[in-house]
Parts: structure tokens; C-alpha cells; sequence
């Protein structure tokens, strides 16, 4: 309770990201998939009443509705990201921080990914591989891998130098057996505490490059592409351009107050 | 180690990394697995006969290994043949550059405004650590960080420009670097190809408010991406200076403490956040390709995004080999310039 008292922000980002983690959850099952195929242009930009609470798109199907829908594709995209880079990462920064040989080589490669701002990389990555959130979302998982990759290295390289890994090294634990059961378990919790911000800000980047033409067309509801088709009708009907906006800020906002939280808490670098 | 080793060594160091960013680059067009690397220079949906697609596959050295190939791709990167843009209609580079002069002033317009805003709103939390003010510049910039910048683009379209202008009031437009009618009047001769310096320079003063006028909304947006980093890294850098002894000897001398922060620790305390402006550049260049589609602003970002409508990989390959350049070269700028006024570098 005392926690929950000095640390309001965080908790209060971690209950709105359980709210619309749920919501996203549960959207498929509680909204039928043939309201995003219910074009009625009769009943297009009418504003948000009793019956469409955001009102309804250029197609006339009813934004609540495609808004939530949206949430389950843009959250998995983002979570499944961030894991998959969290992943890669840890591992690899294991690796390099662990086995001399790999260090340089591993190292420069990231000094290379890291030159490149992570959009603009991304951006040419799912730009090569052919436009679709999927490749999107591989290029995001390569942009975003080398910084958890150093955060590993850095710890591990501490790790390596306490006695009991010399003690298990000397009991003939091999290296495999050492990274993965003795090293990674250790040392991970600052890395991981970097995630929730980064499903942030991965969250916001994907939107980003939705909305500059890598969204997946009308008809999969995606956020960053609902704000792109609004925008033609912007001053006509604004809230085409504001809620689904709004989603993506509420979602990003919560993220980076449990993620300020978590980096403050683990992190140890930036106790002051 | 000598000044000029110091700079020699840094070049060999960046010239290594941008080795490095032009071969991810050559594995992008050339050697992605799946990807046939011709796609990238041929219109989707136009005819094209066998006998073009073979010269095309010869000229870019095609059917050679990989290795061959990167040395003619590097050598035509060396004599700034980048490749054509299908979306450009002409090639990368001459492209891009053209185009450069409207994203610098953005980016800069940003950069002086996140700066200005963020370092005294650092500088505050710094200050006042733990009470309320710090919460408050803490909340204020997380909130900034977690708009989705072209979203919060738009909206600022919709208040400052639609609302206000059906209110009668004063707005701000919302699209393009300068008002059309207002460049037809009172034509510019581009000089540097800064609009408000052109403006200024040339005296033509309706040009330049107008120019004026149409960076604030898009200059705004952009400039929310590197403030909340601003105003973090500040707040660290004013705590660390403000425990140093120094900061302790001038208060007890008895400086009046408006003194002792400006003068004696804000001056110490600032250099993180200009060491820090090389990858705030590239944070900014990648906003700009959002915030240059939002706000119609012709510069390099609205090209790379049109690229990828089109599918132009050519283009948008391009922008982040050009991307990563500036942002080496404002690397080694700020390095050596930093090595110069501050005489605790040792190189």
C-alpha cells in the first residue's frame, strides 16, 4: 500500500494499460469482424451520438467499434516487438559480454544499428521488404534489438568479475549452461525495466509509419492508418482524426508512466 | 596526442562507421533474401520489354557477385550517383539536397524552441527536486513524449488554423512554407535557400513573416520530439553539477544563488545536452518525415515518405544513407568543436 501510495503515476499508468490491454483483448470476440466490411455510405461522418459514441468513418462503419479493433492489432504488434527485440538482445549481449571473441565484432555491429535513427531505419527495412504491418513490424524488431543488446553487455560484463561465477567456472560449468541458468537470470532486471517504455514508444513509431503509408488500407482497423484517412475530412469531421489519436496517446501516456517508474527503480545508473 | 591527431582520428573513426551504414545500406537494395533488387528501379504496373530489363540488370552490374557490386555501388556513392528516384525523377542525392535547405530550417526552428523551453524547464526540476515543480515538469514531459507526433500535428491544424480562422481571429496556416499569393507578389530570389534568411537578407519583409508564420505549427510539433530528452538530460546534468564543491564554495562566498546557477553551474551543466545534439539531429530528421507529410512542408522527410507510397526503395534507401551522413558529420562538428572551448577534453 505504502508503494502504491509514493509511486500514484505509475500506478495509475498501470491500471489504464490494463484497461485498454483488456478491451484489445477482448475486442474480437465481443465485436463481429463484419462491421469492418459494413460500408454504408448513407451513414458516413455522422457525429458521435447515443448510438456510434465516436461517431462514424468516411465508409460509415462505426469508429468505436474500429477503434477497439485496432487496439488488438496495434498492442500485439507492439508487445510482440519489443519481446522478440528484448529477446534477441539479452541474448546477444550476453554473448558479447560474456565470450571475449564476440565482443568487438558484436559491438561494432551495433555501433552501426545505433548511427541510424531508428525510424529512418526502419522506415527503409519494411520500405525493401514490401509495405505491410508485418514487415513493419520485422523492421522494428531490427532497429530496436542493439540497444537492449548493450544494456546486457554492460551488465554482464560487471556480472562476470564477482566470485561466483569464478566459483561455478572453477565447479566446470560450462558457458551455455552459465549465460542462460546464472548470468542472464542475474542481471536482467534493468535491461527488462527498459520495455515498458519502449512498447511505448514502439507503439507510437509503428502509428507514425502507418500514417505515412505503411498501414495495412481500409479495410484491417490500425490506428495510425484511421488517423491517416481522417485527416481528408479533418475539418469536416475531426473526431475521424481525434479518437483514434487519442488511443494511441492514453495507450503511449500509461506505458511511459509505469516505464518512468520502472526505469527509476531499476535502473541504477540513474538513482540521484 | 596532438589536436590535429585527435581530429584525424575521429574522421578514420566516423569515416568507419559510415563504411558501415553504406554496406547495411548495400545489403538492404541488393542483398535482402526474397527481394529481387531490380523491383526497386522499375515502375510496378508499366510494360517493360526483356531486351530494357538486361541492359538494366548490365548497368547496375547485376549478374555480378555481391562483393563486385558493392564496389561499383560505393564507387558511384563516392561520385554522388546515388541511384535514380522513380518518385523524384532524378537522382537520390540532387534530390534530396535541393530539398534540405526547408528541412534544416524546420529542424532548426525545433531545436532552438525545445532548447529554449526545455533547459529552463530542466533547470527548474533541477532546482526544485521532489516538490512539485519537478513533478510537474515530469508529468508535462512525459505527456510530450507520449503524443503521437502527427497526430498532435493535425490537432494543432485544427485549433490554431480551422477553429481560429472561423472565429475571425488571427490563425496560423497549416500547410507549405510560404503563403502562395503573398510568394507570387512579392517574388524571393533563393539565395541560401533558407527562406526567413533569404527574406531577411533580400529585405522583403511580407516573404518572410509569411515564411515566418508557417514554421511555427510544424516547427512546434517537431520540436516536442527532442524536448522531453532536453529537459531529462538537463534535470541530470544541473543535479550532478549542483553537488560539486564549487557550486558549494560559491554559495558560501555568498553569491546571490540566481548567480551561482547561471553563471557558475548552468554553464557546466548545459554541455550534456549539446554533446547530445548529433542524435538529437537524426531523432529529428526521422520526425521530420512525419511532420513534413502532416504540414505539406517540402523538404527531404515529404519526399522520403512520398518514396515509400511509390515504393521508391531507391529513395528511401537514400534518405537513410543521407541521414546517417549528416548525422556524422554534426557528430565530428560538435566533437571538435567541444575539444576546442573546453579545455578539460583531452584528445
Amino acid at each position: 500500500m505504502t508503494w502504491m501510495r509514493r509511486n500514484k503515476l505509475a500506478v495509475a499508468g498501470l491500471l489504464i494499460f490494463a484497461a485498454i490491454l483488456l478491451m484489445g483483448a477482448i475486442a474480437p470476440y465481443a465485436i463481429s469482424a463484419a462491421v469492418v466490411r459494413n460500408v454504408q455510405f448513407a451513414n458516413k461522418l455522422t457525429a458521435p451520438d447515443g448510438a456510434h459514441w465516436f461517431g462514424t468513418d468516411d465508409y460509415g462503419r462505426d469508429l468505436f467499434s474500429m477503434v477497439l479493433l485496432a487496439a488488438n492489432l496495434d498492442l500485439r504488434a507492439a508487445l510482440s516487438v519489443v519481446a522478440a527485440a528484448a529477446a534477441i538482445g539479452i541474448v546477444m549481449g550476453a554473448l558479447a559480454g560474456f565470450i571475449d571473441r564476440l565482443d568487438e565484432p558484436l559491438m561494432r555491429v551495433t555501433d552501426i544499428f545505433l548511427s541510424i535513427p531508428s525510424l529512418v531505419l526502419a522506415m527503409a527495412i519494411a520500405s525493401v521488404l514490401g509495405r505491410s504491418i508485418q514487415n513493419l513490424s520485422i523492421a522494428l524488431v531490427i532497429v530496436s534489438w542493439p540497444i537492449y543488446c548493450r544494456l546486457m553487455r554492460g551488465q554482464v560484463l560487471t556480472e562476470k568479475r564477482k566470485p561466483y561465477v569464478r566459483a561455478l567456472t572453477t565447479l566446470g560449468v560450462g558457458h551455455m549452461r552459465m549465460i542462460f541458468r546464472h548470468i542472464i537470470p542475474n542481471t536482467l532486471a534493468p535491461v527488462v525495466a527498459r520495455a515498458p517504455a519502449d512498447v511505448g514508444l514502439i507503439l507510437i513509431t509503428m502509428a507514425a509509419l502507418s500514417y505515412i503509408g505503411f498501414g495495412p488500407g481500409p479495410y484491417v482497423p490500425e490506428w495510425g492508418s484511421l488517423v491517416a484517412a481522417g485527416q481528408a475530412y479533418i475539418f469536416q469531421a475531426p473526431w475521424l482524426v481525434i479518437f483514434p489519436g487519442a488511443a494511441i496517446f492514453l495507450t503511449s501516456l500509461s506505458l511511459n508512466l509505469v516505464g518512468d517508474w520502472a526505469r527509476d527503480a531499476f535502473d541504477p545508473r540513474l538513482r540521484t | 596526442m596532438g589536436f590535429l591527431a585527435y581530429v584525424i582520428k575521429r574522421l578514420l573513426l566516423l569515416g568507419l562507421v559510415l563504411l558501415g551504414v553504406s554496406i547495411v545500406v548495400f545489403f538492404l537494395l541488393r542483398g535482402m533474401p526474397g527481394v529481387d533488387p531490380l523491383a526497386a528501379y522499375i515502375t510496378p504496373g508499366l510494360p517493360i520489354s526483356h531486351d530494357a530489363l538486361n541492359s538494366l540488370r548490365k548497368e547496375l552490374h547485376l549478374e555480378q557477385p555481391l562483393p563486385v557490386q558493392y564496389y561499383f555501388y560505393m564507387a558511384g556513392l563516392l561520385h554522388g550517383d546515388w541511384g535514380y528516384s522513380r518518385t523524384a525523377t532524378q537522382n537520390v542525392l540532387p534530390a534530396l539536397l535541393e530539398r534540405l535547405p526547408a528541412t534544416i530550417e524546420l529542424a532548426v526552428a525545433a531545436v532552438l524552441l525545445s532548447v529554449l523551453l526545455g533547459v529552463p524547464a530542466g533547470v527548474i526540476a533541477a532546482l526544485r527536486k521532489d516538490r512539485a515543480a519537478d513533478l510537474a515538469v515530469r508529468v508535462v514531459s512525459i505527456t510530450g513524449i507520449s503524443f503521437p507526433v502527427f497526430w498532435l500535428g493535425i490537432i494543432l491544424q485544427l485549433v490554431f488554423f480551422y477553429y481560429l480562422g472561423q472565429l475571425g481571429l488571427p490563425h496560423l496556416p497549416a500547410r507549405g512554407r510560404v503563403d502562395e499569393l503573398v510568394a507570387l507578389e512579392y517574388p524571393l530570389q533563393p539565395i541560401t535557400g533558407f527562406y526567413l534568411i533569404d527574406g531577411l537578407v533580400e529585405g522583403n519583409m511580407p516573404f518572410f513573416l509569411s515564411a515566418l508564420a508557417h514554421l511555427v505549427l510544424p516547427a512546434f510539433a517537431l520540436s516536442l520530439i527532442s524536448m522531453a530528452s532536453v529537459v531529462r538530460i538537463m534535470r541530470a546534468s544541473m543535479l550532478e553539477v549542483l553537488r560539486q564543491d564549487y557550486i558549494l564554495l560559491a554559495r558560501s562566498k555568498g553569491l546571490p544563488a540566481r548567480v551561482v546557477v547561471i553563471r557558475h553551474a548552468l554553464r557546466n551543466a548545459i554541455t550534456p545536452v549539446l554533446t547530445t545534439a548529433g542524435t538529437t539531429l537524426g531523432i529529428l530528421l526521422g520526425g521530420a518525415v512525419v511532420v513534413e507529410t502532416v504540414f505539406s512542408w517540402p523538404g527531404v522527410g515529404q519526399l522520403a515518405a512520398q518514396g515509400i507510397l511509390n515504393d521508391d526503395s531507391v529513395l528511401v534507401v537514400g534518405f537513410t544513407l543521407f541521414v546517417a551522413a549528416m548525422m556524422v558529420i554534426v557528430n565530428l562538428a560538435v566533437d571538435v568543436l567541444y575539444a576546442i572551448v573546453d579545455p578539460r577534453v583531452r584528445y
